[in-house]
């Protein structure tokens, strides 16, 4: 019964803290939304336009499924490079069983399906044999590409399966919106449930938050985690084996095995910019959704501006590296 | 202090150590009798030659994470910096810098990079591979933003100092008689020495080290700057055997570098390590990649096999840790 009672009172708190940290977190994403948007507006008077505002809501929508992944994990306290590698063999692994006669859904399910195992696998090796995060998962990554370019080549594989009303879901748009950006709404909407009304989502967030009292306030840490990384390689490997679909905007639907390359990087960059402390426990779907976008339209307006991709990299580098200042700057004033 | 720290460590870790060399040591033998005896174009002067040049160049990199790693830190970074370091020389002797001061300015560039990374993963606590991974992508794309993705070549005239670096002696090349150097002075460092005491003591038990008076920061901060400047090196070298750029090589080589130290007996979770195990295991996985190569497997295994080598060897080294040290 005291159990209980203190279980409660821990949520609570947890539950005012957290929201006190959605509210600031949004605030400043999508302040620095207005902001990108406004200045790219000025530089280029096409930002807003109908050919760059569908490709900004379409690339945004892709990277927030990666990044909304990616911060489960990060909230649990772990962190995972292999999403990439997941994202580039789910999108060749939809494409060439679909060519081999499968249909479209069964494909999609088999990658995705492969995607969860993956993330299995690396929640276990972290926790069965107490590797660090960052070593078996950079370790994963490698596994997963090489062996991908090793059995694919580096061409690109065009896409001969057949038609499928899934395929058409995913590709195509509705006005000014994608569709995928409708999945996306959803996934988000889902994950939202899962983290703040679902069991599960309060156990990942003590998990992340301090292991040891989690613990011993009788959580089952480990299947937290473990739960964590599956839902981010799942839905790593669904946004790959949507590319397909989605691609048919330019008419070709191709996979390759060097696809996603970086897109990790991007991920974890778009999920702290969200306001997910890197230290765990902490963290919004709704800023990190937002941040996706706030990501992809800054580096649709990079494109415009003219920079090419190389330059577009480094600055997400930078801002990876300025989010975690900014964060980390924030808490000292906080406290 | 330091000498009340040492006794107590030495005799479990020294044990470590050996077992993780003499191991490594076997792979090294077992797997070039195995590719000797399974691909023909592998035993060759040539090859080992080859094996030894590109050994000492992931072994120079190697030592500076092994070091970083014990330090309980870690770079991401190191192989974009050895990539980024080839652009300063190439770029200085362009400008008309000799190119033994280009070199130096390479190295340069390197201390600054490290700076960087500790700069920002010790000043404001931000974990050192979010740090070092912004760095690794960061490093690598502006170098092909500047060259624009395409390989560039030195055109300079080729002085004396080119076979002073890249040049051989008989058989062995120079590159390995500067890393047997390096890999020397580092192990005499880490072992021998009140600093290398303090490494140790940092990535062991930092809180343990700073009540015994460690200036951890400044430890942390020296272990990042050698590191980059150790892979920057190791670059400016590159360049000076290779004589061209290339923004695309070395993909990857940080995930060797830290197998490299791992397979040799490096805790992941800082404290313990060994300068002479990283050494040989450099040579034990560049070997593994020609024997792969000679033998007709597509390169990209290679990537596959390190990825899995460096798993088990993480398994292997937490187990040892659990036996003869209790945590």
């Amino acid at each position: 019964m005291s159990i209980n009672n203190q279980n409660n009172q821990a949520t609570s708190i947890v539950a005012v803290q957290k929201k006190k940290i959605i509210l600031r977190h949004e605030y400043t994403v999508i302040m620095a939304l207005a902001i990108i948007f406004v200045f790219f507006s000025i530089l280029s008077p096409n930002f807003l336009g109908p050919l760059i505002l569908p490709g900004i809501l379409l690339i945004g929508a892709e990277l927030g499924i990666l990044a909304l992944g990616e911060t489960m994990v990060i909230i649990s306290g772990e962190i995972d490079l292999s999403i990439a590698s997941v994202y580039g063999w789910a999108a060749v692994l939809a494409t060439v069983l679909s060519n081999l006669g499968f249909p479209y859904p069964l494909s999609l399910a088999i990658a995705v399906g492969f995607g969860c195992l993956i993330g299995y696998i690396n929640g276990l090796i972290i926790l069965k044999f107490k590797i660090p995060a960052m070593i078996s998962t950079l370790g994963m990554m490698w596994i997963l590409r090489g062996n991908l370019i090793g059995l694919f080549g580096g061409s690109f594989i065009s896409y001969k399966g057949g038609e499928s009303i899934l395929l058409r879901s995913l590709g195509g748009r509705v006005g000014y919106f994608p569709k995928l950006f409708f999945w996306f709404v959803g996934i988000a909407f889902l994950l939202n449930y899962l983290l703040y009304h679902a069991r599960l989502g309060n156990w990942i967030f003590a998990t992340g938050g301090n292991r040891e009292t989690a613990r011993a306030l009788g959580v089952n840490t480990n299947r937290s985690k473990i739960a964590s990384f599956v839902v981010c390689s799942a839905l790593a490997a669904f946004a790959g084996g949507a590319y397909i679909g989605r691609i048919d905007w330019f008419l070709t639907r191709i996979g390759m095995s060097s696809m996603g390359y970086g897109l990790e990087v991007e991920a974890i960059a778009a999920s702290i910019m969200g306001g997910t402390a890197f230290t765990g426990g902490k963290g919004s779907i709704l800023a990190v959704s937002l941040a996706a976008f706030a990501f992809s339209s800054f580096k649709s307006g990079l494109i415009l501006a003219g920079a090419t991709g190389y330059w577009i990299d480094a600055a997400v580098a930078v801002l990876l590296i300025v989010f975690c200042l900014m964060q980390r700057i924030g808490r000292g004033n906080s406290q | 202090m330091a000498d009340q720290n040492q006794p107590k460590s030495s005799p479990h870790a020294l044990r470590i150590y050996l077992r993780s060399e003499t191991v490594v040591i076997l792979l090294l033998l077992l797997f070039f009798i195995l590719f000797s005896y399974i691909s023909s174009g592998f035993f060759s002067s040539s090859m080992i030659n080859v094996i030894l040049i590109i050994g000492s160049e992931l072994g120079i990199i190697a030592l500076g994470v092994t070091l970083l790693i014990i330090s309980g830190e870690i770079d991401l970074s190191v192989a974009s910096v050895f990539v980024f370091s080839n652009y300063v020389v190439l770029i200085c002797s362009q400008f008309g810098i000799p190119i033994v001061f280009s070199f130096f300015l390479g190295i340069a560039f390197g201390i600054g990079a490290g700076f960087l990374n500790g700069f920002f993963a010790l000043r404001f606590k931000i974990p050192s591979f979010v740090v070092t991974l912004g760095f690794m992508i960061f490093w690598r794309a502006v170098l092909a933003g500047l060259t624009n993705g395409e390989p560039t070549y030195y055109e300079g005239a080729r002085s004396r100092f080119f076979d002073f670096i890249g040049g051989q002696v008989g058989f062995i090349p120079n590159q390995f008689i500067w890393f047997c150097a390096l890999s020397i002075l580092f192990s005499l460092i880490l072992n021998r020495t009140k600093f290398g005491n303090w490494i140790m003591a940092t990535g062991g038990n930092i809180q343990t080290a700073r009540a015994l008076g460690v200036n951890t920061y400044r430890t942390k901060m020296i272990c990042f700057m050698t590191c980059s400047a150790l892979a920057a090196f190791s670059g400016a070298s590159f360049l000076v055997r290779s004589t061209y750029l290339d923004p695309i090589v070395a993909t990857g080589m940080e995930l060797e570098a830290i197998a490299a130290a791992v397979i040799g007996g490096t805790i992941l979770t800082g404290g313990v390590g060994s300068i002479i195990g990283t050494s040989i295991c450099a040579f034990l996985l560049k070997e593994v990649q020609v024997g792969i190569a000679t033998y007709g497997i597509r390169v990209e295994y290679y990537n596959v096999l390190v990825g899995i080598l460096l798993m088990i060897a993480t398994v292997i080294n937490n187990t040892l840790i659990r036996k003869f040290i209790k945590i």
